[in-house]
């Protein structure tokens, strides 16, 4: 416990106010690259390096083919040449970016849309889950209950991870043509987290046992969506994020001082404590 | 010190709960991934799809159909062997990754050098690096190799060999951690839906892996609380590349070769 108290308090509050200084100018950013009325100014490289994932042109630069197929970067590269062709050599799969036809599908327009539909779904929840997040840390903040330093402190930077976090899952939403949940998850919020916060006797500990409650769900919707989103692309995307709520928990095991708690639980994160059905924002 | 006593009670705790989890893992594996759990799975990937609207069609873009090298960046895409890096490529490999940080967790704790509590949770770690090593081999199937990759135990081990102290040997292993995470976040921009979702399970495991050893060193949380995974730290198949399988590996042999 001592560990990472001592570790976190003492750099937390560094990180942070790199952070904010950062993360004003990356919203910014963010928001010019992926305005809709500016894509046609910004290199689709670009956009993907802000996203730490591998551009289309990068793609064309080792296989000479480009691959499209990904919501991400289909709706990225809008200003990139969209009669690119796809071609898969052992499949024969073809598939025309934004023009929506292929050689093994009939119905390639409604198959788009509804990867698309998908991939929307899984990242609204994730922004949801995000919102969600931020404002649970923000209300343990607020409730003068988290007494440690240490404590408050990495929550303060988890939150701006998370705030990180949400502003990316937002802007590859947008990208690919959506519509953004900015709302915390209306039914973990009325389920887990409103209770939680409204219990009687909640204390530092129990919110230190809701943050980390929280950091699982995403984990693991994240690991959940790792296997069902339709892109690699996306899945890369999700998994960015889902390895950092990841080390969160790992944290969170470090601080809480419990029976049975560890820093590292399970040799593979599991996927049945994701955001139920009933979460799932479409 | 009470954390350091607080670390051994949990890694005991966790090898505890592992050793009854994973008694019957290779069997539970194999039949996720290819008996009646993985059909089950399977389906219900195709429901989840069709809850959210995606009906009956799975999306099958990944590079099941593609040879992955056509998708890499020039370190991954681009080696002088040609070889395409498909989904089969790259679970061997992480296969190879993995039984490698197994030898160098167990190397580590021959050199002598680990109090009673970095050994416990280097054991711990290694573990898990087993069952991951596992997993990708099921993937595998009849191409697992079984065996460590030589490069990178070539690499590693003198560095484990010469290590001066804990430190010193702790620190590799959270770069070892930090670079199978990084792999994994990579992969994932390549792999197929199957393989991506056994990856998905494994990164954030390398990811906690490596806050455990930050902490221990005393690193800056920057150093193991990034604000996203990136693929920076990728361990780089040109620069290690698949080991025959028929080879045999010893990583003590190799540290004590320098």
């Amino acid at each position: 416990m001592d560990i990472y108290q001592d570790e976190v308090r003492r750099e937390a509050v560094a990180i942070q106010r790199e952070h904010r200084a950062v993360m004003g100018r990356w919203k910014s950013l963010l928001g010019q690259v992926f305005d809709p009325d500016r894509r046609q100014q910004v290199p689709g490289i670009q956009k993907a390096a802000l996203l730490g994932v591998p551009s289309r042109r990068q793609f064309l630069k080792v296989g000479g083919i480009t691959v499209a197929g990904s919501a991400i970067l289909v709706a990225c590269g809008d200003d990139e040449d969209d009669s690119a062709t796809t071609t898969s050599a052992a499949g024969g799969a073809t598939t025309i970016a934004g023009g929506a036809t292929t050689t093994e599908g009939t119905t390639d327009t409604t198959m788009a849309a509804e990867v698309t539909e998908t991939d929307l779904t899984l990242l609204r929840t994730a922004q949801s889950i995000e919102v969600l997040a931020i404002d649970a840390y923000q209300a343990a903040i607020d409730s003068g209950l988290v007494t440690t330093a240490a404590v408050g402190e990495a929550a303060g930077l988890f939150q701006a991870q998370h705030m990180d976090h949400a502003a990316a899952i937002e802007a590859t939403t947008l990208s690919a043509g959506g519509e953004p949940f900015t709302e915390a998850n209306p039914y973990l919020q009325e389920n887990v987290v409103g209770p939680a916060l409204a219990a009687d006797g909640l204390d530092e500990a129990a919110i230190l046992v809701l943050a980390l409650d929280l950091e699982n769900v995403a984990a693991q919707t994240y690991a959940l969506a790792g296997g069902v989103l339709s892109t690699p692309t996306l899945r890369q995307t999700i998994m960015s994020i889902g390895g950092v709520e990841a080390r969160h928990a790992a944290v969170l095991y470090g601080v809480i001082d419990g029976a049975g708690v560890a820093q590292v639980p399970v040799p593979f994160m599991p996927t049945e404590g994701a955001a139920p059905e009933e979460s799932w924002v479409a | 010190m009470d954390s350091m006593a607080t670390l051994r009670r949990a890694a005991y705790q966790v090898d505890e709960q592992h050793r009854e989890g994973m008694a019957s893992l290779p069997e539970e594996l194999r039949e996720l991934h290819f008996g009646t759990t993985g059909r089950k799975l399977a389906e219900g990937r195709r429901r989840f799809m069709k809850q959210v609207g995606l009906g009956s069609v799975m999306f099958t873009m990944g590079s099941a159909f593609l040879p992955a090298s056509r998708l890499m960046p020039a370190a991954w895409g681009q080696g002088d062997e040609g070889a395409p890096l498909d989904d089969l490529t790259i679970a061997i490999f992480a296969e190879q990754v993995e039984l490698a940080a197994v030898a160098a967790y167990e190397a580590a704790a021959g050199t002598g050098l680990l109090d009673a509590t970095a050994v416990e949770v280097g054991t711990l770690f290694a573990t898990h690096h087993g069952d991951h090593a596992g997993a990708f081999a099921s993937l595998a199937g009849a191409d697992a190799t079984g065996t460590p990759n030589q490069a990178i135990l070539d690499a590693f081990g003198p560095m484990i060999a010469e290590a001066a102290d804990q430190a010193a040997i702790l620190e590799i292993a959270f770069q070892l951690e930090q670079g199978a995470a990084s792999t994994y976040h990579f992969a994932l921009g390549v792999l197929g839906a199957d393989a991506a979702a056994l990856t998905s399970t494994i990164l954030p495991i390398e990811a906690q892996h490596a806050v455990v050893l930050g902490g221990v060193l005393g690193k800056e949380p920057a150093d193991y609380l990034p604000p996203f995974e990136t693929s920076d730290e990728a361990l780089d198949p040109t620069t290690y590349p698949l080991t025959d399988g028929s080879a045999t590996t010893d990583t003590t042999a190799a540290a004590e070769e320098d």
